[in-house]
């Protein structure tokens, strides 16, 4: 009966560690999430505000090691994104003297592949002092700063 | 008997929890039917007026949310969609308070796209807002990853 009860007990453990591989195995098969890398073709979308040209400007700026296409047939990547600009109001320009506007910007990166996204970043900064280029300078940044990471 | 039963439990449990697997595992689809959203459930974020979606989506990578968002939706699990409204801060609150941040407010509603239930909604509404629509968006995004790691 002790001899019975020691070999079920070894093949509930096999039975058991047979799951745990199954797990495993499934879990490794889960498709890797896509990487930006240097040298990736992107392409960047229209934007409002022509936040496009201003982002185009602070990649090639930043020296982001990045290649940007025209045609999205040719990109590896897409990026798409959203700006704004809130211009200083009266108020603002005789009570606090300040006549720079606050800017918001926010930017996302898709593989095109697999339709994941890679990377994503806002930014807000109040009283740009260069406007529109603070921010997509700011996301430029970001973005070198991830592709030197290599994440 | 008594290990005779012992060795059909074994089998049958691994059985079971590759049964369990399975359903989560063709053509990435997760399946639960609780209502809730599992880790690396994918999103599909609809457009939003004012790119609001696009602030939601840096939100969601930087509040680390364990989800993958996909542009298609034909690969998501789930929709979140959206309503967003900013107020720019007028002369008397410049003038009063020497506040010229913007009074923001959002919503959020995240929906199975297999069973079509909503499985989270979220409002947030900053008066003050810093940071504009990236505060709301980061504190929408909070929530969710609460609602995530919670598990409920």
């Amino acid at each position: 009966m002790t001899k019975e009860l020691a070999a079920a007990v070894r093949l509930g453990l096999c039975c058991a560690m047979l799951a745990a591989a199954s797990v495993v195995i499934a879990a490794s098969q889960t498709p890797a999430a896509p990487r930006l890398r240097p040298g990736a073709r992107v392409f960047v979308n229209s934007m409002p505000e022509d936040f496009d040209s201003y982002l185009k400007s602070a990649l090639v700026r930043k020296k982001v090691p990045l290649v940007v296409v025209d045609s999205k047939e040719e990109a590896d990547f897409e990026i798409k994104g959203t700006s704004e600009t809130q211009q200083a109001g009266t108020a603002k320009k005789i009570i606090m003297l300040d006549w720079r506007p606050d800017e918001q910007a926010s930017i996302s990166v898709a593989d095109l592949k697999s339709g994941e996204i890679v990377f994503a970043y806002s930014v807000n900064k109040k009283s740009a002092a260069h406007g529109k280029a603070t921010t997509a300078e700011a996301c430029a940044k970001h973005l070198k700063d991830r592709l030197d990471k290599g994440r | 008997m008594r290990a005779a039963r012992l060795c059909l439990l074994c089998l049958i449990v691994p059985l079971l929890a590759s049964s369990a697997l399975a359903q989560t595992a063709p053509n990435g689809l997760a399946v639960d039917a609780n209502g809730r959203i599992p880790r690396g459930a994918r999103f599909f974020i609809r457009p939003i007026e004012g790119g609001y979606d696009i602030y939601l989506t840096a939100a969601m990578q930087q509040k680390q949310v364990p989800i993958v968002i996909v542009t298609d939706k034909a690969k998501a699990d789930f929709e979140l969609s959206g309503v967003t409204e900013s107020d720019k801060a007028g002369w008397a609150k410049i003038l009063f308070w020497g506040n010229t941040n913007s009074a923001e407010q959002a919503s959020i509603k995240v929906v199975d796209l297999k069973t079509g239930t909503v499985v989270f909604g979220y409002n947030v509404n900053k008066s003050s807002s810093f940071r504009g629509k990236q505060s709301s968006a980061e504190a929408c995004a909070k929530h969710l990853r609460e609602k995530i790691e919670k598990g409920q």
